[in-house]
């Protein structure tokens, strides 16, 4: 007797000894595939490395005016001093400056009781007799009779050299030993002719030393001033922790209360303006409603933020604007529907997005390098953050957080 | 390889791993493709696109669960997005509702090929209820949220899955001569 059953069994019975291979063109299709998605994975690598790239030329850009214009600095303090020679061209100032460095080390080595302010003095006298030397050296050069018309001193190019290399020494050794005597007192009348280098060189500065004194009183409480001012703290450190509210201009999303924590990095390049980078877990959570059906979507991303800051209001509660972009990496994802989890169109949700930032900085001293920081920032992402829905997302935060400038 | 060792390879996009998984698996996701596509050509495309989805994904897949089954998952939605992007069907409930939808061992003894074309001959709808609750189990309020149609639509597109299939075969039966039921 024939027993009847259940078609629907009955076929899924069958089917267990279905065994069907596809076709050998489908794996070189998708192996085509994933070389050109391995090629655009590699355009998107750079994007962060990019953003880092740029951070860092814009901290090494800061970094080297600072110290083209300190050496603006020195170069210019020099060339007042030596505003009676105006023959002197930009590179002997380069000389100049280097001889002033290597000259207040010498000092150290000559006289280790000298103090800060008495190696100021000895820098600028020994620059001062540097350039006398060294144009003078240049007169006796052009007469050709003088006793350093030598094969070495041959030409300009030459006696730059030496300035640069032989003199700071000696005249480190006259400098400390006319402060010692402290009297600056001497007969030199710049005659390289009839005297020997040491003594004209000692002569020539013991002549300049004694009108740069007032100046150098100046300098010296200047320099003194700039040592009270306190330094300013260039980096800090922000952990944080913040609240968003993911929406959509043309969805409408619910249960969207997100979360985002992590740390950045902030560094002042100016008085007002500061560069940070930072990195954090943006957790993102929402609910979409269609075709009567609820989709929560549980979207995880690493966000790098690349951001500039720049002070609006100085006072007890600092005021700034800060605007950048974030680079968001997927971590993980998942669907569902009505609660169970399907995963559903999981497929479009994008691996890489970006962001545009811009929002309100304040922040107040507790103690110590430590402030508290609040935050309201509006992103909005670049792309849609998945494209089944083609939605214009954004995020609406308040971050909270302690900054520590260091 | 040992498959967790090759999934970590494949989350590294190494490439050589990727097609040893795809050579694992290419029969079991390939049979599935088959029961929910139309033809063998629409199958393939699906197993293409199942694929790249699926080495697209390896990175969110943290090992809970069967890896066979997180893959399979994945192929069905691709199958059930690619036939709801096509939109609702109106199907129309025949009087047929309460027909008798058994069989005999002997009128399933055909050809597995012809079955399974039996299935791929059914209308979209139909063949995604009838492969979603009968042979990948899912709950029909489960196919009913996939498919974004109600439970009872779900059960009664399932019967009349069950009465054309019986339609076909015993058609079948009629034209094509017998094989003997496992032999």
């Amino acid at each position: 007797m024939e027993v009847n059953k259940d078609i629907g069994n009955g076929i899924k019975d069958r089917l267990e000894d279905l065994n069907m291979t596809p076709d050998t063109m489908v794996w070189d299709k998708i192996e085509i595939d994933l070389k050109k998605k391995k090629k655009k994975r590699f355009a998107y690598f750079w994007f962060p490395l990019a953003g880092v790239s740029i951070l860092a030329l814009i901290f090494i850009l800061f970094n080297t005016n600072g110290s083209i214009n300190s050496k603006t600095n020195v170069t210019k303090g020099n060339k007042q001093t030596l505003s009676p020679k105006p023959e002197l061209k930009t590179k002997d100032l380069n000389v100049i400056s280097n001889n002033s460095n290597l000259n207040v080390n010498s000092t150290k080595i000559g006289n280790s009781n000298t103090t800060k302010n008495t190696q100021i003095t000895t820098a600028n006298n020994s620059i001062t007799v540097s350039n006398s030397y060294y144009i003078n050296n240049k007169t006796a050069s052009n007469k050709n009779n003088t006793p350093y018309n030598n094969p070495k001193f041959g030409t300009n190019k030459n006696n730059t050299n030496i300035a640069y290399k032989t003199i700071p020494k000696q005249l480190s050794l006259n400098s400390s030993q006319e402060l010692k005597n402290g009297n600056g007192n001497g007969n030199g009348n710049g005659n390289l002719k009839n005297t020997k280098k040491t003594d004209s060189l000692v002569n020539i500065k013991t002549k300049d030393s004694i009108p740069n004194e007032n100046k150098l009183k100046e300098e010296k409480t200047s320099k003194k001033d700039s040592i009270n001012t306190p330094e300013l703290r260039r980096w800090s450190v922000l952990p944080f922790a913040s609240i968003d509210q993911f929406s959509s201009f043309n969805h409408a999303t619910t249960n969207n209360t997100s979360s985002n924590y992590g740390i950045k990095f902030n560094y002042l390049a100016t008085e007002d303006l500061s560069l940070r980078i930072g990195v954090s877990k943006l957790n993102l959570n929402f609910t979409t409603n269609e075709d009567t059906f609820n989709f929560t979507e549980k979207i995880s991303y690493i966000e790098i933020p690349l951001e500039i800051k720049q002070k609006l209001i100085k006072g007890k509660i600092n005021t700034s604007i800060v605007a950048g972009i974030s680079y968001l990496l997927l971590e993980d994802a998942s669907i569902y529907t009505d609660g169970i989890p399907n995963n559903l169109g999981i497929d479009s949700i994008e691996n890489t997005n970006m962001s545009i930032n811009l929002g309100l900085s304040f922040d107040t001293l507790i103690i110590n390098k430590l402030h508290f920081v609040i935050e309201p920032m509006f992103k909005y992402h670049f792309k849609p953050l998945e494209n089944r829905l083609k939605s214009k997302t954004y995020t609406l935060s308040i971050l909270g957080g302690l900054e520590y400038k260091f | 390889m040992e498959l967790e060792q090759l999934i970590k390879s494949c989350k590294r996009n190494n490439l050589k791993a990727q097609g040893d998984l795809y050579q694992r698996y290419k029969d079991t996701l390939y049979l599935q493709c088959l029961k929910y596509s139309k033809n063998k050509e629409e199958a393939q495309d699906n197993l293409h696109d199942s694929f790249i989805e699926i080495f697209k994904s390896i990175k969110k897949y943290k090992n809970k669960g069967s890896f066979e089954g997180w893959m399979k998952r994945i192929t069905i939605n691709l199958a059930i997005n690619k036939y709801k992007k096509e939109g609702p069907l109106n199907i129309t409930i025949n009087n047929d509702i309460l027909e008798d939808t058994t069989v005999t061992d002997e009128e399933l003894n055909l050809e597995l090929t012809s079955i399974l074309n039996c299935i791929q001959e059914l209308p979209n709808q139909y063949r995604l209820v009838f492969n979603l609750y009968q042979l990948d189990g899912y709950s029909h309020k489960e196919v009913a949220k996939l498919l974004g149609i109600s439970v009872n639509t779900s059960k009664s597109n399932l019967h009349r899955a069950k009465v054309l299939l019986k339609e076909k075969i015993i058609k079948l039966n009629q034209t094509k001569p017998r094989l003997y039921y496992g032999s």
